[in-house]
């Protein structure tokens, strides 16, 4: 009965440590101040079981890219990197794009997002990428689809 | 084992029949007794009667007379010692109780150490296991019932919310969303692996220590 008892506290204990409480709390940071960042050597296979959520979505104002730390499965460093780009025509080739706003988060806690933001003031095409390390410690990006949105946002 | 004030010596009649060489089936079957009946005697649970002792002796060949006299006597080392760790076991016993209950005749209430410490051992092998090798077991038992619960609340509850779950914000619409899952397999299992030993190993060692703390408290009690 001890035996039970203690080993249900055992666990118990070890469960309530399995959450991700990762120490410091990334911040979207002003597109202008936003600059690529690596992560250091050694804590890019920190990561055991994370899952992201990546997308574009628009609000009245703004098209925003944003990245979501959905899940993390013990303390792991999550990095990620959102940006988003903008053209006049239509093209799935980044590098023929204007980049209009980027957001590094060394350490994405669960639960939190970053967001890489713009106005839609006129009617454009508009694409974002995503940046993380996978499991075997590899950069890895991904794309979204190219979107046109006007001016009211609208997504056509 | 002492049955109205007279001890009696199973030991013994499980020494006398490994000397010739017969099972307790075959002794079992020549007494006319079921082999659990034996297995009873020999343990000391219940007091074999003279008329048994009477027939044992002659199936056996034995001197009657010697058999009564070594039954009803305290038993010898070689009976004590019949396997390897018994005489540990009984110094640790002696140890333990030393100086705690021992009278003048040097026995504790109304039985000898022999007779205390045959019992203890008894108990200890129908328990089979180390009170604290027990709680690493059960430690460990419910450690992999609490993973497999985990798991399966992770991969069947959280993991499809979170792949369905949508954020109804006024005003938002969304282009796309792409669910991305980073699982290091090899890495997963030896942290799983690291926590569970963890858990096992303090779990053990606690109960070790509040099992010497119990002990010494006892001893100082006394």
């Amino acid at each position: 009965m001890v035996s039970v008892v203690m080993a249900s506290l055992m666990l118990a204990s070890a469960c309530a440590a399995f959450p991700a409480v990762a120490p410091q709390t990334a911040e979207a940071l002003p597109c202008e101040q936003a600059a690529v960042q690596e992560l250091p050597e050694g804590e890019k296979d920190a990561r055991l079981w994370t899952q992201f959520e990546f997308g574009i979505r628009v609000d009245d104002t703004d098209v925003i890219a944003y990245v979501k730390n959905k899940f993390t499965f013990l303390p792991s460093v999550v990095h990620a990197r959102v940006a988003l780009y903008a053209s006049e025509t239509y093209t799935e080739d980044l590098d023929e794009m204007e980049m209009k706003c980027v957001s590094v988060a060394p350490d994405l806690d669960m639960g939190h997002e970053i967001t890489a933001w713009a106005p839609h003031e006129t009617t454009m095409y508009w694409r974002a990428e995503m940046n993380y390390y996978d499991d075997d410690g590899v950069y890895q990006t991904r794309e979204t689809g190219t979107y046109l949105i006007d001016a009211d946002g609208n997504i056509l | 084992m002492v049955h109205s004030e007279r001890y009696f010596n199973g030991a013994y009649l499980r020494l006398v029949r490994k000397r010739h060489q017969v099972t307790q089936q075959e002794l079992a079957q020549t007494l006319a007794v079921s082999r659990q009946m034996i297995s009873v005697w020999e343990r000391g649970k219940t007091e074999m009667s003279e008329t048994m002792l009477s027939r044992l002796a002659q199936a056996l060949g034995e001197d009657f007379g010697e058999l009564l006299e070594r039954y009803y006597g305290e038993p010898a080392e070689e009976e004590l010692a019949q396997d390897n760790g018994e005489e540990v076991a009984r110094t640790q016993f002696e140890m333990i109780y030393e100086g705690v209950g021992l009278n003048e005749g040097g026995t504790i209430g109304a039985k000898t150490p022999t007779v205390v410490f045959r019992e203890g051992r008894k108990a200890g092998r129908w328990r089979g296991l180390h009170p604290v090798c027990r709680t690493g077991i059960v430690t460990a038992i419910v450690t992999l019932v609490g993973y497999a619960l985990l798991f399966t609340v992770l991969v069947g509850f959280v993991a499809p919310s979170l792949m369905q779950a949508v954020d109804m914000s006024e005003g938002m619409r969304y282009c796309e969303r792409i669910m991305i899952t980073v699982v290091d397999y090899p890495g997963l299992v030896c942290a799983m692996t690291a926590i569970f030993l963890v858990i096992v190993l303090v779990a053990m060692g606690t109960h070790c220590l509040i099992r010497r703390v119990k002990m010494r408290w006892q001893k100082h009690a006394v």
